[in-house]
């Protein structure tokens, strides 16, 4: 039996068993049945630095200064989706939406690592990076944001994202959807095609119908957006429309699947969109693809059928795989959405949770935020917002709280909003990186 | 000495099964805190243009969350988060914020 199939068959093991059973079957004490310990040297890893892993190093270290912290990101800066449609309507540049580690190190003492995890070894609890180093972990936390599963739309693969860019994951993908929205001749047509739900940030394709609007209006006011989804509704639809209708009359056309609006297929060459009814040629695509948990988790037995991480929605451990947390997108994390809000609140919550098991303590009960923002225009917010409780052991929307921004409201409250919605980035970002 | 009081400490906390109320009563009224502090900014010091929750009264934290809760003072969206907690859990958030240097 090779080293792979060992491994493997140990998975399965696991799987079948826990990892109580393989600890105990090979004469091991089961360490995380030992009574309270101190958390002096324990030591957490982090991997993926978004607002789920930065918030969750952030907070384990202002929790408990015993705790080791080990944050891995593959980038050496964090560049923010949340906000990134504002790049297309030109409020901001990429630049304002950029964020350094450096506070976490200098203030919090968190080890940040810039490199990529080659394996996770859930039995020996330790990760492997690139260089060759391994690290030993009491906890590993998993925050891995979204993979795109390519080929959904038909043609629709990386090569295909750089004539039709998805832009969803900020950085080069959103300057090329920017550039091409500048390049175009007015009078063009831009599609935006979301993919069916499941999908990273709900609102976002809705709110990027509005913030390219906003730059049309001015630049190239017989220009025309229509949205092909794969979806009958959307987040705060009924808000979305009648903002539209007082910013953009006529410009935008939402196709919902029970039109056919659904895009089954794609052709880079000509520029068309086919749908189950009808074929579009347009000037500018925004291609939106379906979506999994990250590659990371998808590779390392931490994914169901699904293709995201099922969890105990106490703790965020992972229910296939003990001492590994998932947070955020990559998590079925009961109703709350896979937003950035979502992945800050399950990150404290997370790392309340370790802090008591890492002393044999039984987490605390938790309680979930989340707040979504989405502009219409840049004078003209809209707001989600509720608060969670966990509830026969799924997280539900506390009864009565929440909701979406009152349909009559005037002029000042929509300007208000947006301006909530700047200090709502402000302010979950100092939360996360600061 | 240091290692000292560390052992000291460890014998102690070993030798309890459960842990102490005080500690548990803090964890669980961050884990409600903790949510104010995404829109709030850390510790309430929000850097933009939403309030700040620094240097006030616990008594005018807990009036303010009540007028939103049975929306009897209008703001854009703290009436629909204030219906999300029991009137304890929002005098505790109000005790814990107003303690914040």
């Amino acid at each position: 039996m090779t080293d792979k199939n060992i491994q493997k068959t140990r998975r399965k093991f696991i799987k079948k068993f826990g990892a109580a059973g393989v600890l105990s079957l090979i004469g091991l004490p089961i360490v995380y049945k030992m009574s309270k310990r101190n958390n002096i040297h324990s030591h957490v890893v982090i991997i993926g630095a978004g607002f789920g892993g930065a918030t969750c190093a952030k907070y384990l270290r202002k929790l408990d200064q015993g705790i080791k912290v080990t944050l891995i990101d593959t980038n050496p800066i964090y560049l923010s989706c949340p906000f990134s449609n504002t790049v297309l309507a030109g409020i901001h540049e990429l630049n304002d939406l950029t964020f350094s580690y450096d506070a976490l190190q200098d203030k919090y003492d968190i080890n940040f690592i810039h490199d990529t995890i080659t394996t996770i070894d859930h039995d020996k609890n330790n990760v492997r990076l690139s260089d060759g180093t391994t690290l030993n972990y009491d906890r590993l936390v998993v925050s891995p944001g979204v993979a795109f599963t390519w080929n959904s739309p038909e043609g629709y693969d990386e090569v295909a994202s750089q004539i039709m860019p998805h832009a969803w994951k900020a950085g080069a993908q959103t300057r090329l959807l920017k550039d091409q929205l500048n390049a175009m001749e007015d009078g063009g047509v831009v599609a935006i095609a979301p993919p069916p739900k499941p999908f990273r940030c709900p609102p976002g394709p809705y709110e990027r119908a509005g913030m390219i609007a906003s730059y049309l209006k001015t630049h190239k006011p017989k220009s025309k957006i229509l949205i092909l989804d794969s979806n009958e509704k959307f987040s705060k639809q009924a808000l979305f429309m009648q903002g539209w209708e007082a910013r953009y009359p006529g410009m935008i056309e939402w196709i919902p699947v029970t039109e056919g609006g659904s895009v089954q297929r794609v052709d880079t060459k000509n520029m068309t969109l086919f749908t189950d009814l009808d074929e579009h040629k347009v000037d500018v695509a925004n291609v939106i693809p379906a979506q999994t948990a990250g590659k990371i988790v998808l590779e390392n037995d931490l994914t169901n059928a699904s293709g995201w991480c099922p969890i105990n929605q106490k703790t965020f451990e992972s229910s296939l795989i003990r001492n590994v947390h998932i947070l955020g997108d990559a998590a079925l994390a009961g109703s709350m959405p896979k937003s950035a809000s979502a992945a800050n609140s399950q990150a404290k919550i997370c790392a309340l949770a370790i802090t008591a098991l890492l002393q044999g303590d039984e987490a605390t009960n938790p309680s979930f935020h989340n707040t979504c923002y989405s502009l219409v225009d840049a004078d003209y917010g809209i707001s989600v917002s509720a608060i969670y409780e966990l509830k026969e052991k799924k997280i539900q929307k506390v009864k009565g709280s929440g909701g979406v921004s009152p349909l009559e409201v005037s002029d000042n409250f929509r300007a208000d909003e947006a301006k909530y919605a700047q200090g709502w980035f402000d302010s979950i970002t100092m939360d996360t990186f600061g | 000495m240091k290692t000292i009081i560390q052992l000291f400490l460890l014998a102690v906390s070993t030798s309890c099964i459960f842990p102490s109320y005080a500690e548990t009563n803090t964890k669980q009224i961050e884990a409600l805190v903790f949510n104010c502090y995404t829109c709030h900014g850390t510790d309430g010091k929000s850097p933009g243009e939403i309030p700040k929750l620094t240097g006030l009264s616990s008594k005018k934290i807990e009036e303010k969350l009540h007028l939103f809760r049975l929306d009897q003072s209008q703001a854009t969206i703290m009436n629909r988060i204030a219906k999300g907690y029991t009137k304890e859990e929002i005098k505790a958030i109000a005790d814990y914020l107003a303690s914040l240097k």
